[in-house]
């Protein structure tokens, strides 16, 4: 079983994420909820070693099959990750092929194999249909086509963990139900372990094993899906249920 | 609206283009082109009047000013193209390795750069001639080392700027080598204003070139330059004042068309400047 850690990140003076501990294993998808800037991505860019400027890891460790692990040393190979914005995550120059190419160059795949192996993630991701879109720059497609060519990246990268922080956010609603249909079924099928960072509790409800909730850079709950929308513990937990009900009008 | 005045500026980029490209080719060709042995002397033929056979006249020693002014272009424009190359590779070098290390590199690198840039150019250009003697070699590392830091700067910045995209977080979380994602996502959004400002500079190195030449510091006399030319016209300048014109022509026109094409090419190429001005 395959598990990763992290605990106190903080930095000069505030602390923004500290005593947040997350266990993730093969096969299972874990929620991390919780209200905007409560420390959902900065514990996940801390986990990477990508935290942004002005920002420092204190303390914490990460351990990958039960050894340390150095934050720098899991980037493409044993975690991926899908990000919120297909939009912006591409570079505009570059054609999809090209950063395909990318990804193969990290997992040292080259010539033939590589683009047999590029053709079978990006039709595993849904994008097997058209043989054009190694061309294709990303103005040309649309963002559900992008966060498809994300996840199909991550996939070539071969990594057995993938973060996607908050993949459905900045797309419509057919394109929202299909990725998270797409990331359960990759997770059923290839047993990746998910964390998915959200405030939606319905990508929640609909994907998630277990969920985090995070309050104030603290993780405040950890519980299985079906229990924490039955018994919420945490204030925090109720608050975002209650918000949630309110929003969909769902009767308590 | 910009819009309006675009017409009547593209026909002067295009003509701009036409003599920036005229200078190049007879910097590149020029050698074919001339009418006569540029240093070849005929005194029996000082300061002839032009005709036919020397279109623009002699000069004092009687050598063909045409040949001259067509030998200069290659001189003063190769000169140019040598400093820009090492300029751009070194501000490319040390403002990318700056902006994409940071930290305590990045500080060692842009304090080095304000030693340089304290001091100003023509002044710098001065003292290290001063310490490296005169000659073509020496004034082309004087330029250089008094320009190299603007460039480091500014691409420095650049990078700055750059690093903050999403799609380089993404490539950093795939794992991707530092000097992959500068070659692949960075360099990419470098050249463009690079490109601008080199087309810019040309004609502000030329006039480092010629001048020092002139100054008696740079090229040095019989090579054919246009700073040179106008030098050794000095004394007959007032009876003979075309022998300090055809050099100062052709140094007037070759900055105006050059700089008449960097300023085209930056508005192309720096839409946030053509925006800031259309408000």
């Amino acid at each position: 079983m395959e598990t990763w850690r992290e605990a106190r990140r903080g930095r000069e003076a505030v602390p923004l994420v500290r005593d947040a501990t997350l266990e993730l294993r093969a096969g299972e998808v874990l929620a991390l909820v919780g209200a905007s800037g409560s420390g959902k991505s900065l514990a996940c860019a801390a986990l990477l070693g990508v935290l942004p400027p002005g920002t420092r890891r204190t303390g914490g460790r990460v351990l990958l099959d039960g050894a340390d692990a150095e934050p720098a040393s899991l980037r493409g190979r044993a975690v991926a990750c899908v990000l919120q914005a297909p939009r912006t995550a591409f570079n505009p120059l570059r054609t999809i092929g090209d950063h395909a190419g990318e990804t193969l160059a990290v997992a040292g795949l080259r010539g033939a194999p590589g683009r047999a192996a590029r053709d079978a993630a990006f039709a595993a991701a849904g994008l097997g249909d058209d043989p054009r879109w190694p061309d294709l720059y990303p103005f040309q497609m649309s963002g559900g086509m992008l966060q498809r060519a994300m996840i199909a990246l991550a996939l070539l990268s071969g990594a057995p963990f993938l973060i996607a922080d908050e993949p459905t956010t900045d797309l419509d609603l057919v394109a929202q139900g299909r990725i998270l249909d797409l990331l359960a079924r990759l997770v059923r099928e290839r047993g990746l372990g998910l964390l998915i960072v959200t405030h939606d509790l319905g990508v929640v409800a609909r994907l998630a094993d277990r969920v985090a909730v995070m309050e104030a850079g603290r993780i405040v709950e950890t519980a299985p899906a079906a229990a924490l929308f039955s018994e919420p513990a945490a204030p925090a937990t109720r608050a975002l249920l209650a918000a949630h009900r309110a929003l969909h009008e769902i009767p308590a | 609206m910009t819009t309006a005045g675009l017409p009547a500026r593209s026909g002067s980029v295009a003509a701009a283009g036409a003599l920036a490209a005229g200078f190049v080719l007879l910097a590149l060709a020029g050698p074919l082109l001339v009418p006569h042995d540029p240093l070849a002397v005929d005194l029996a033929h000082r300061f002839a009047a032009p005709d036919l056979a020397h279109p623009l006249g002699t000069d004092h020693l009687g050598r063909d000013i045409l040949s001259r002014l067509i030998a200069g272009a290659r001189t003063t424009l190769g000169a140019v193209l040598v400093v820009l190359a090492v300029v751009v590779a070194l501000g490319l070098s040390v403002g990318g390795l700056a902006g994409m290390v940071g930290g305590r590199v990045d500080a060692v690198l842009m304090r080095l750069c304000d030693v340089f840039l304290t001091v100003p150019t023509f002044v710098l250009a001065l003292f290290m001639i001063g310490a490296l003697g005169t000659g073509l070699v020496n004034v082309v590392a004087a330029i250089v080392l008094s320009h190299w830091a603007w460039y480091a700067r500014i691409v420095r910045g650049l990078v700055l700027e750059l690093k903050t995209r999403d799609y380089v977080l993404a490539a950093r979380i795939a794992g991707a080598p530092r000097l992959a994602i500068f070659a692949e996502h960075v360099l990419p959004g470098v050249v463009p204003p690079l490109a601008a400002l080199a087309t810019l500079d040309i004609g502000h190195m030329a006039l480092h070139v010629a001048g020092l030449s002139f100054l008696g510091l740079g090229v040095q006399p019989p090579t054919p330059e246009w700073g040179v030319m106008i030098n050794d016209a000095r004394p007959f300048f007032w009876t003979r004042p075309l022998l300090v014109v055809w050099p100062g022509l052709a140094i007037a026109l070759a900055v105006l068309a050059f700089n008449r094409l960097g300023d085209a090419l930056r508005d192309r190429l720096d839409p946030a400047l053509v925006a800031g001005r259309g408000l």
